[in-house]
């Protein structure tokens, strides 16, 4: 019989429909047990594909093997810790995850603005129902997660189906292929969730602009609303990226963290057209202008979410993490023009009410640094964008693939990037509305004699790459401005309100979340791309050792001792054993090993770390041959370590923006309110 | 079979849920969607935009970004604007309203509150607003 | 305020004149080919200062490691043809015969293809989609293959 959870699936793609209906019904008549009705609808949803999900889950565990997506992504022999990730290990499972995460953010978004947003809400829940349509369809028409396996009588065939063929009796296998062991590593099994956390994230903001267009309530409401909602993916992304980096670095033992791959591309373009939307919609709030930019760059920001995952899913690329070609393509590609020409059509609809009355105060103001900043980042976004879709692209027209890889985005991105990152440090020098050039010099003066400071020890110490003395020199002057920053917000304060200096800082922090969360933000990517810079300066070197042998790289030096075999359940080890001596000193002993998965066929290759603050040493067990001599590739990454270190300092100053205002504390001022109010009186 | 019965029962449950809303509207004559309500106008949006700007103007000239002059001309500025829209928000609603008491009173010594831009009247101690303390 | 605006629009346009300029420019040299084995030995002359990127699968038992260094020198084959490629970094770890390969590099002279960059997938065991034959399933066989290949 078919499984109950295709069943569940079913259910709640009618549910969804249902929902869909009655809210834009009961909007339209303006009834509101119609629009209840539809809200409980989208929990009902979120209950159903919750249940459905356990259900995957419960037979992963189970060992379930009559299940098809059970055998092909876990196994016994894994670990309890992996099995749970096998949930998003596969194409099947990981579409529906997605569309797990969609309800819940959902059923979150829906219930936080139960009292608010009425007019808005029914929109918001047809929209996010449309979406949640969308994935849940793919689970049970195209990628079925519950499908069975079945053995036709009297063959050894086995076939899969969700429905038990004619002739056929239930095949249960004997054990699952297991999930890749490439993905078995803690960054790889919580790095999925959370990006896709940050694809699917963006479907709240993303219903709620397309609430208001369809609407017209065209208020800033929805854009207040929705300002956690936007931030909180952003991040997700953010951090999703960084630990694809730390796996990547960690377990393919290339000695990088990003090439550039569809894969990687896919969650930079709507990261980089979020960041944009961030910092633009700040000036809808301040000055209320620029609103069909921001209504249009939060509706691409979701395309491209969609977009994305239609690259990496359909095969329409060659990249090293795709999944395998199968046929949802033409299923993304029908909701892609969906989701392009309706926003679009609504956007010129609406263009009337969109239309702006405020005007720029100055072409030297905070708000055209903001512009330029959007500016610059959509033109990140259209070169990778390019890049990424070229080969498709020349294919259409020219009828061969032409691929750039690694050397045309950093061509085209580091200049990018290095102009945004003076942006970083300019912006918030410059005053809203207009800034004299008198201030502007006064301003500018303590952080360029740091920086030039800062640029002359660097080529004192001989430091000569171009671009990495532009990177750090921009680096310290950023950091300067945003020490500076603090400084004069804490002195304000000490002046206006008779504070101390720590007081006054810690207050300026609680008063302003945004904007000084937004500056410790900003650090963040100082210290990322001081990461990025360390790349510069790195080396890597290849030896072929026998016990005993040692060989140099920079100041290191590394003694081979030999290697020794074991294996366990899952899979056979090389173990190599080294010791590492720096300046003479022996630092540590590293055991560099090569793993070979019995199951999977398949090794990977364990590197080891001699990690500082400043630099890695980087082992790779390349080859261990019979007579126990050994290929090693030695890779040594400076300031790698700070890459991973500015995703802390980025979570740090998110979650001082996201920070609700202290609710004891606007319970005093609310009281103090009253009593100035009876002072008038 | 038990899974049947068990996939039954949660159907019920789901579409009884559901349909709960309706039902129960059928009995307490339905209440309807009160479109009026909760949304700020265009003015008062308007509003809110002018006292955030002169928010980060006072901000702005504390952390001595803007200069003297510029202070006062924006600053000068925007005031008037805040003080037309107060009125013409009070027209609007045909009701004297304590906006528009505080736009009337306001003259060349009326201040705005630095944390939030609201008006504020001479002799306030906090702002009534936020709460800020007024020196 | 024309004068503002003249303005504004005209530092937008420059900028946005420079980032299209970028992109396009970058596009200059870093063009790789992707086109197939046949079609490399086609190209006479013209293939051997042109980026290609080549797809085949490895012809099982072609790989030779060297004991002493990371080159490998193997063998692909797509439709009947056959283009040895070497190859001296560390391989990754889904390589391994069968395996559908990608190699980016440039095509030499001396007849073999200068991989610099190496993709290898899987010889569809993580694929959806393929014929089942867990029937005659043995987990103990992969062990012997192991041995054998060491």
């Amino acid at each position: 019989m078919v499984d109950i959870g295709h069943l569940m699936l079913i259910l709640a793609l009618t549910c969804a429909g249902y929902s869909i209906f009655v809210s834009i019904y009961g909007a339209r008549k303006n009834r509101e047990d119609l629009t209840r009705s539809g809200e409980h609808a989208l929990f009902g949803v979120m209950f159903l594909v919750t249940l459905a999900v356990f259900t995957l889950w419960q037979q992963i565990f189970a060992h379930d093997f009559h299940n098809e997506y059970v055998v092909g992504y876990s196994n016994r022999a894994m670990p309890t810790f992996y099995t749970v990730a096998s949930l998003w290990g596969g194409q099947k499972g990981s579409l529906l995850f997605w569309g797990w995460l969609l309800t819940v953010f959902a059923a979150l978004a829906v219930y936080l603005n139960r009292h608010k947003n009425r007019e808005l809400m029914p929109y918001v829940v047809a929209v996010l129902m449309g979406g949640a349509m969308f994935f849940i369809a793919l689970n049970v028409f195209v990628s079925q997660p519950f499908e069975k396996l079945w053995q036709l009588e009297g063959t050894t065939q086995v076939i899969k189906a969700i429905m038990q063929p004619a002739n056929s009796i239930p095949y249960a296998a004997p054990d699952g292929r297991g999930l890749n062991p490439l993905l078995q590593h803690p960054a790889m099994a919580i790095h999925p969730p959370i990006l896709y956390m940050g694809f699917v994230g963006f479907s709240i903001p993303f219903a709620f602009a397309l609430a208001a267009l369809i609407s017209g309530r065209l208020d800033s409401q929805w854009l207040k609303t929705i300002r956690r909602w936007t931030l909180v993916p952003w991040f997700f992304l953010g951090i999703g990226m960084i630990l694809g980096g730390k796996w990547a670095y960690m377990e393919l033992g290339w000695g990088g963290y990003w090439a550039w791959d569809p894969v990687e591309n896919a969650a930079l373009m709507p990261w980089l057209a979020a960041t944009a939307f961030i910092h633009s919609t700040m000036i809808q709030e301040k000055k209320n202008m620029l609103k069909v930019w921001n209504m249009s760059l939060i509706l691409l920001t979701y395309v491209l979410c969609i977009f994305g995952t239609f690259l990496t899913r359909s095969g329409v690329v060659s990249s090293v993490h795709s999944f395998a070609r199968s046929e949802i393509g033409p299923w993304f590609v029908g909701y892609l023009v969906l989701l392009i020409f309706v926003p679009v059509l609504l956007i010129i609809k609406r263009l009337p009410q969109l239309k702006t009355t405020q005007h720029f105060d100055s072409v030297i103001s905070r708000e055209s640094a903001f512009l330029i900043n959007n500016l610059i980042f959509l033109g990140a976004l259209f070169a990778v964008f390019w890049g990424t879709i070229f080969p498709i692209v020349t294919e259409a027209i020219r009828g061969v693939k032409i691929t750039v890889a690694e050397p045309f985005f950093n061509k085209v991105t580091i200049p990018i990037g290095l102009f945004l990152l003076l942006l970083t440090g300019v912006g918030p020098l410059v005053a809203w509305r207009k800034t004299s050039s008198n201030l502007m010099k006064k301003f500018f003066l303590k952080p360029i004699l740091v920086s030039l400071l800062g640029l002359t020890i660097m080529l004192a110490f001989g430091i000569r790459h171009f671009y990495a003395l532009v990177s750090l020199t921009l680096s310290i002057f950023v950091t300067s401005t945003i020490v500076a920053e603090f400084h004069r917000g804490a002195r304000a304060r000490m002046r206006t309100n008779q504070e101390g200096y720590f007081v006054a800082l810690i207050r300026l922090l609680q008063r302003n979340k945004r904007r000084y969360g937004g500056y410790i933000v900003h650090f963040g990517i100082v210290v990322m791309f001081v990461g990025f810079t360390g790349k510069a300066f790195d080396t890597e070197k290849e030896a072929h050792l026998k016990p005993g042998e040692s060989m140099q790289i920079r100041s290191y030096t590394l003694t081979y001792k030999g290697f020794k075999t074991f294996e366990d359940s899952n899979k056979v080890v090389w173990q190599a054993e080294m010791d590492v001596y720096k300046g003479g000193k022996m630092v540590k002993t590293i055991y560099p090993n090569k793993h070979y998965y019995i199951v999977q066929e398949q090794p990977t290759t364990e590197v080891v770390l001699r990690s500082t603050l400043l630099e890695d040493l980087y082992v790779v067990l390349a080859q261990p041959n019979d007579d126990k001599s050994a290929v090693f590739k030695v890779y040594i990454n400076p300031l790698v370590n700070l890459v991973w270190l500015s995703g802390l300092i980025i979570t740090l100053g998110t979650f001082i923006i996201l920070l609700p205002d202290n609710p004891l504390k606007s319970k005093v001022a609310a009281q103090r309110a009253k009593i100035a109010q009876h002072e008038i009186a | 079979m038990a899974e049947i019965l068990f996939f039954i029962f949660l159907a019920s449950a789901v579409s009884f849920y559901v349909v709960f809303p309706i039902v129960q509207a059928r009995t307490r004559a339905g209440r309807r969607v009160n479109s009026s309500n909760n949304h700020p106008s265009e003015l008062v949006e308007r509003k809110q935009t002018i006292y955030a700007a002169i928010k980060d103007i006072e901000f702005d000239y504390q952390m001595g970004k803007l200069s003297k002059e510029d202070y006062q001309e924006l600053r000068q500025q925007y005031k008037d604007e805040a003080v037309r829209l107060l009125k013409e928000i009070d027209q609007k609603e045909k009701k004297v309203t304590k906006g528009a008491i505080r736009a009337n009173k306001k003259d060349a010594q009326a201040n705005f509150c630095w944390i939030c831009g609201t008006a504020l009247v001479i002799g306030e101690k906090f702002c009534p607003n936020c709460g800020e303390k007024i020196e | 305020m024309a004068k503002k605006k003249i303005k504004i629009t005209f530092a937008f346009t420059i900028i946005s004149g420079l980032l299209i300029w970028l992109t396009l420019s970058g596009f200059e040299g870093e063009m790789q080919y992707s086109i197939g084995i046949k079609e490399v030995k086609a190209m006479g002359e013209a293939a051997f200062d042109q980026g290609l990127r080549v797809k085949g699968f490895l012809v099982p038992g072609t790989l030779q490691r060297s004991q002493n260094s990371l080159e490998v020198n193997f063998v692909i084959e797509d439709a009947g043809q056959e283009m040895a490629v070497r190859y001296a970094k560390v391989l990754p770890d889904t390589f391994k015969d069968g395996a559908e390969v990608l190699v980016v590099g440039k095509y030499q002279r001396e007849g073999y293809f200068d991989a610099q960059i190496l993709m290898a997938k899987c010889p569809s065991k993580y694929e959806t989609g393929q014929e089942y034959d867990i029937k005659n399933y043995d987990p103990s066989k992969h062990i012997d293959e192991l041995e054998g290949t060491n």
